[in-house]
Protein backbone atom coordinates (compact mmCIF):
# COMPACT_ATOMS: atom_id res chain seq x y z
CA UNK A 1 0.00 0.00 0.00
CA UNK A 2 1.83 3.18 -1.25
CA UNK A 3 -0.14 6.24 -0.56
CA UNK A 4 1.88 9.07 -2.38
CA UNK A 5 1.04 12.56 -4.25
CA UNK A 6 4.53 12.96 -5.79
CA UNK A 7 4.76 9.74 -8.05
CA UNK A 8 7.03 8.21 -5.65
CA UNK A 9 8.61 4.93 -7.35
CA UNK A 10 9.75 2.07 -4.68
CA UNK A 11 12.15 -0.12 -5.56
CA UNK A 12 12.20 -2.36 -2.54
CA UNK A 13 11.96 -1.94 1.36
CA UNK A 14 14.61 -3.48 3.54
CA UNK A 15 13.03 -4.54 7.02
CA UNK A 16 15.21 -5.71 10.06
CA UNK A 17 13.42 -7.14 12.95
CA UNK A 18 14.47 -6.49 16.81
CA UNK A 19 13.92 -9.89 17.46
CA UNK A 20 16.82 -11.26 15.52
CA UNK A 21 14.28 -13.41 13.52
CA UNK A 22 15.39 -11.57 9.95
CA UNK A 23 16.48 -9.12 7.79
CA UNK A 24 14.78 -9.04 4.50
CA UNK A 25 14.42 -7.03 1.52
CA UNK A 26 11.10 -6.98 -0.44
CA UNK A 27 10.34 -5.83 -3.77
CA UNK A 28 6.90 -4.34 -5.38
CA UNK A 29 4.25 -7.14 -5.37
CA UNK A 30 6.32 -9.58 -3.64
CA UNK A 31 5.62 -11.54 -0.68
CA UNK A 32 8.56 -12.53 1.95
CA UNK A 33 7.89 -15.28 4.48
CA UNK A 34 8.65 -14.16 8.07
CA UNK A 35 8.59 -16.18 11.39
CA UNK A 36 9.49 -14.85 14.57
CA UNK A 37 11.46 -15.61 17.71
CA UNK A 38 8.80 -14.46 20.31
CA UNK A 39 5.96 -13.46 21.13
CA UNK A 40 6.13 -10.23 22.46
CA UNK A 41 6.56 -6.65 21.28
CA UNK A 42 9.15 -6.56 17.97
CA UNK A 43 10.23 -3.25 16.21
CA UNK A 44 11.35 -2.90 12.69
CA UNK A 45 13.75 -0.87 11.41
CA UNK A 46 12.58 -0.32 7.46
CA UNK A 47 14.33 1.75 5.26
CA UNK A 48 12.56 2.28 1.94
CA UNK A 49 14.59 2.44 -1.21
CA UNK A 50 13.41 4.67 -4.31
CA UNK A 51 14.28 3.85 -8.18
CA UNK A 52 15.57 7.21 -8.16
CA UNK A 53 18.33 6.50 -5.99
CA UNK A 54 16.84 8.07 -2.90
CA UNK A 55 15.94 6.14 0.35
CA UNK A 56 14.58 6.77 4.33
CA UNK A 57 14.20 5.14 7.36
CA UNK A 58 12.04 4.80 10.09
CA UNK A 59 11.38 2.07 13.26
CA UNK A 60 8.21 0.94 13.03
CA UNK A 61 6.64 -1.18 16.28
CA UNK A 62 5.45 -4.02 14.38
CA UNK A 63 3.67 -6.14 17.19
CA UNK A 64 3.01 -3.28 20.35
CA UNK A 65 2.32 -5.52 22.47
CA UNK A 66 0.70 -8.85 23.27
CA UNK A 67 -2.80 -9.92 21.89
CA UNK A 68 -5.52 -7.98 23.61
CA UNK A 69 -3.61 -5.46 25.70
CA UNK A 70 -3.18 -1.46 25.05
CA UNK A 71 -1.11 -0.11 22.44
CA UNK A 72 2.09 0.98 24.02
CA UNK A 73 5.39 1.57 21.93
CA UNK A 74 8.42 -0.54 22.25
CA UNK A 75 11.41 1.74 22.80
CA UNK A 76 12.91 1.85 19.32
CA UNK A 77 16.28 -0.73 18.49
CA UNK A 78 18.48 2.48 19.43
CA UNK A 79 17.38 3.72 22.70
CA UNK A 80 20.52 6.29 22.48
CA UNK A 81 18.59 8.43 19.89
CA UNK A 82 15.59 7.80 21.69
CA UNK A 83 14.05 11.21 23.41
CA UNK A 84 11.11 11.18 21.03
CA UNK A 85 7.44 12.16 21.34
CA UNK A 86 6.66 9.02 19.68
CA UNK A 87 7.74 6.12 21.83
CA UNK A 88 4.29 6.37 23.43
CA UNK A 89 2.38 7.78 21.11
CA UNK A 90 -1.65 7.14 21.78
CA UNK A 91 -4.53 6.43 18.84
CA UNK A 92 -6.22 9.08 19.05
CA UNK A 93 -9.82 8.76 18.72
CA UNK A 94 -10.88 10.95 16.06
CA UNK A 95 -10.14 8.20 12.95
CA UNK A 96 -11.73 5.38 15.03
CA UNK B 1 3.59 38.00 19.28
CA UNK B 2 0.13 38.50 21.21
CA UNK B 3 -1.63 38.06 17.71
CA UNK B 4 -0.06 34.92 17.31
CA UNK B 5 -0.75 33.64 20.44
CA UNK B 6 -4.38 34.43 20.17
CA UNK B 7 -4.04 32.41 16.72
CA UNK B 8 -3.02 29.34 18.69
CA UNK B 9 -4.88 29.77 21.20
CA UNK B 10 -8.26 29.35 19.40
CA UNK B 11 -6.75 26.64 17.58
CA UNK B 12 -6.18 25.02 21.14
CA UNK B 13 -9.70 25.54 21.97
CA UNK B 14 -10.81 23.85 18.81
CA UNK B 15 -8.55 20.89 19.50
CA UNK B 16 -10.61 20.57 22.63
CA UNK B 17 -13.92 19.46 21.32
CA UNK B 18 -12.41 17.35 17.99
CA UNK B 19 -15.20 15.00 16.28
CA UNK B 20 -15.29 14.21 13.03
CA UNK B 21 -17.93 17.53 12.02
CA UNK B 22 -15.53 19.48 14.39
CA UNK B 23 -12.84 18.13 12.17
CA UNK B 24 -14.51 20.20 9.02
CA UNK B 25 -15.26 23.38 11.24
CA UNK B 26 -11.68 23.27 12.54
CA UNK B 27 -10.63 23.27 8.63
CA UNK B 28 -13.58 26.29 8.14
CA UNK B 29 -12.30 28.25 11.17
CA UNK B 30 -8.53 28.12 9.69
CA UNK B 31 -9.63 28.57 6.12
CA UNK B 32 -11.81 31.77 7.54
CA UNK B 33 -8.68 33.09 9.37
CA UNK B 34 -6.29 32.56 6.01
CA UNK B 35 -8.75 33.59 3.45
CA UNK B 36 -6.93 36.87 2.91
CA UNK B 37 -3.71 35.21 1.97
CA UNK B 38 -3.08 33.98 -1.54
CA UNK B 39 -2.70 30.39 -1.71
CA UNK B 40 -1.69 29.63 -5.01
CA UNK B 41 1.77 28.49 -3.81
CA UNK B 42 0.34 25.72 -2.15
CA UNK B 43 0.96 23.57 -4.76
CA UNK B 44 0.79 20.50 -3.54
CA UNK B 45 -2.65 21.20 -2.56
CA UNK B 46 -1.99 20.28 0.76
CA UNK B 47 -2.36 23.04 3.95
CA UNK B 48 -1.25 21.00 7.05
CA UNK B 49 -2.20 23.81 9.30
CA UNK B 50 -6.35 23.02 8.43
CA UNK B 51 -5.65 19.63 10.71
CA UNK B 52 -4.79 19.70 14.07
CA UNK B 53 -1.42 17.54 14.32
CA UNK B 54 -2.11 14.64 16.26
CA UNK B 55 0.54 12.52 14.36
CA UNK B 56 2.71 15.53 14.75
CA UNK B 57 4.17 15.28 11.33
CA UNK B 58 6.41 18.31 11.41
CA UNK B 59 8.80 16.75 14.02
CA UNK B 60 8.61 12.97 13.04
CA UNK B 61 12.05 12.10 12.46
CA UNK B 62 13.25 15.72 12.65
CA UNK B 63 16.13 16.98 14.79
CA UNK B 64 18.22 13.93 14.47
CA UNK B 65 15.84 12.08 16.47
CA UNK B 66 15.06 8.38 15.30
CA UNK B 67 11.22 8.16 15.86
CA UNK B 68 9.02 4.98 15.78
CA UNK B 69 5.89 4.99 14.18
CA UNK B 70 2.88 2.48 13.95
CA UNK B 71 -0.10 1.28 12.48
CA UNK B 72 -2.42 3.69 13.71
CA UNK B 73 0.22 6.31 13.38
CA UNK B 74 0.56 5.83 10.00
CA UNK B 75 -3.20 5.93 9.83
CA UNK B 76 -3.59 8.59 11.27
CA UNK B 77 -0.86 10.57 9.30
CA UNK B 78 -2.88 9.66 6.16
CA UNK B 79 -6.10 10.96 8.00
CA UNK B 80 -4.42 14.70 8.53
CA UNK B 81 -2.77 14.71 4.94
CA UNK B 82 -6.53 13.90 3.73
CA UNK B 83 -8.19 16.36 6.06
CA UNK B 84 -5.38 19.18 5.18
CA UNK B 85 -5.59 18.41 1.39
CA UNK B 86 -8.33 21.39 -0.45
CA UNK B 87 -9.26 18.69 -2.43
CA UNK B 88 -10.05 15.48 -0.72
CA UNK B 89 -10.90 13.24 -4.11
CA UNK B 90 -7.69 11.39 -4.70
CA UNK B 91 -8.14 10.04 -0.67
CA UNK B 92 -9.85 6.93 0.42
CA UNK B 93 -11.54 6.33 3.94
CA UNK B 94 -9.04 5.02 6.34
CA UNK B 95 -11.61 2.33 7.42
CA UNK B 96 -11.26 0.84 3.95
CA UNK B 97 -7.23 0.48 4.18
CA UNK B 98 -8.39 -0.81 8.06
CA UNK B 99 -10.86 -3.51 6.88
CA UNK B 100 -8.03 -4.32 4.32
CA UNK B 101 -5.75 -4.71 7.10
CA UNK B 102 -7.75 -6.94 9.29
CA UNK B 103 -8.62 -9.19 6.60
CA UNK B 104 -5.50 -9.79 5.29
CA UNK B 105 -3.66 -10.02 9.31
CA UNK B 106 -6.25 -12.70 9.67
CA UNK B 107 -4.65 -14.76 6.94
CA UNK B 108 -1.22 -14.04 8.70
CA UNK B 109 -0.80 -11.75 6.11
CA UNK B 110 1.36 -8.44 6.79
CA UNK B 111 1.06 -5.45 4.13
CA UNK B 112 3.50 -2.80 4.37
CA UNK B 113 2.17 0.56 3.96
CA UNK B 114 4.40 3.73 3.10
CA UNK B 115 2.82 7.34 3.18
CA UNK B 116 4.64 10.02 1.11
CA UNK B 117 3.37 13.50 0.77
CA UNK B 118 4.66 16.86 0.20
CA UNK B 119 2.73 19.28 2.10
CA UNK B 120 3.07 22.77 2.93
CA UNK B 121 2.67 24.63 6.45
CA UNK B 122 2.20 28.49 7.61
CA UNK B 123 5.78 29.29 8.23
CA UNK B 124 5.47 29.89 12.28
CA UNK B 125 7.48 32.93 12.31
CA UNK B 126 5.72 35.35 9.21
CA UNK B 127 4.17 37.08 11.57
CA UNK B 128 7.59 37.30 13.81
CA UNK B 129 9.52 38.56 10.89
CA UNK B 130 6.77 41.17 9.80
CA UNK B 131 5.11 39.57 7.09
CA UNK B 132 2.09 38.71 8.38
CA UNK B 133 -0.63 40.40 11.20
CA UNK B 134 -3.41 39.04 12.80
CA UNK B 135 -6.19 41.39 13.39
CA UNK B 136 -9.73 41.22 13.56
CA UNK B 137 -9.63 37.91 13.11
CA UNK B 138 -7.81 37.30 9.86
CA UNK B 139 -4.07 36.80 8.79
CA UNK B 140 -3.05 39.63 6.63
CA UNK B 141 0.05 40.59 4.55
CA UNK B 142 1.66 43.39 6.14
CA UNK B 143 3.03 44.81 2.88
CA UNK B 144 1.51 44.94 -0.53
CA UNK B 145 3.52 42.80 -1.66
CA UNK B 146 2.98 39.02 -1.42
CA UNK B 147 5.80 37.11 0.51
CA UNK B 148 6.84 33.55 1.27
CA UNK B 149 4.98 32.30 3.86
CA UNK B 150 4.49 29.15 3.14
CA UNK B 151 7.38 25.92 3.86
CA UNK B 152 7.74 23.25 1.92
CA UNK B 153 7.86 19.97 3.82
CA UNK B 154 7.42 16.18 2.76
CA UNK B 155 6.71 13.25 5.61
CA UNK B 156 7.83 9.81 4.85
CA UNK B 157 6.36 6.80 6.99
CA UNK B 158 7.14 3.14 6.48
CA UNK B 159 5.35 0.66 8.69
CA UNK B 160 4.48 -2.81 8.68
CA UNK B 161 0.42 -2.90 9.08
CA UNK B 162 -0.55 -4.79 11.81
CA UNK B 163 -4.27 -4.89 13.74
CA UNK B 164 -4.29 -8.66 15.21
CA UNK B 165 -1.83 -11.10 16.12
CA UNK B 166 -2.34 -15.07 15.82
CA UNK B 167 1.14 -16.43 15.66
CA UNK B 168 4.51 -16.24 14.93
CA UNK B 169 5.13 -16.76 11.28
CA UNK B 170 3.91 -14.30 8.40
CA UNK B 171 4.35 -13.56 4.97
CA UNK B 172 4.82 -9.57 4.52
CA UNK B 173 3.63 -8.33 1.31
CA UNK B 174 4.54 -4.81 -0.84
CA UNK B 175 1.58 -4.07 -3.08
CA UNK B 176 0.73 -0.62 -4.74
Amino acid sequence: MILSNNNAAISYISLSFSDGSSTIDIYQNQDVAVTFNQYGSITADLTVHYSNGDSFSNLSAVFPGCNGSPVTITKPINNDKDNSPFTNWKVPYLIR
Amino acid sequence: MKSLKCTFCAMGILMLNLSVQAQTEYAKTIDNITQYLDKSPISTGILYDRTPHYALLTFFNQFGRVDTTNTEHLLQAYYEMQQSSYNKSGFTNTSVYRNSIESMNLQNKIPIMVADYNYQTLALNSIDNGLLNYSNGYLNYVSGVTPAIYSNNRIQLAAPMTINRFGLSYTFSLRP
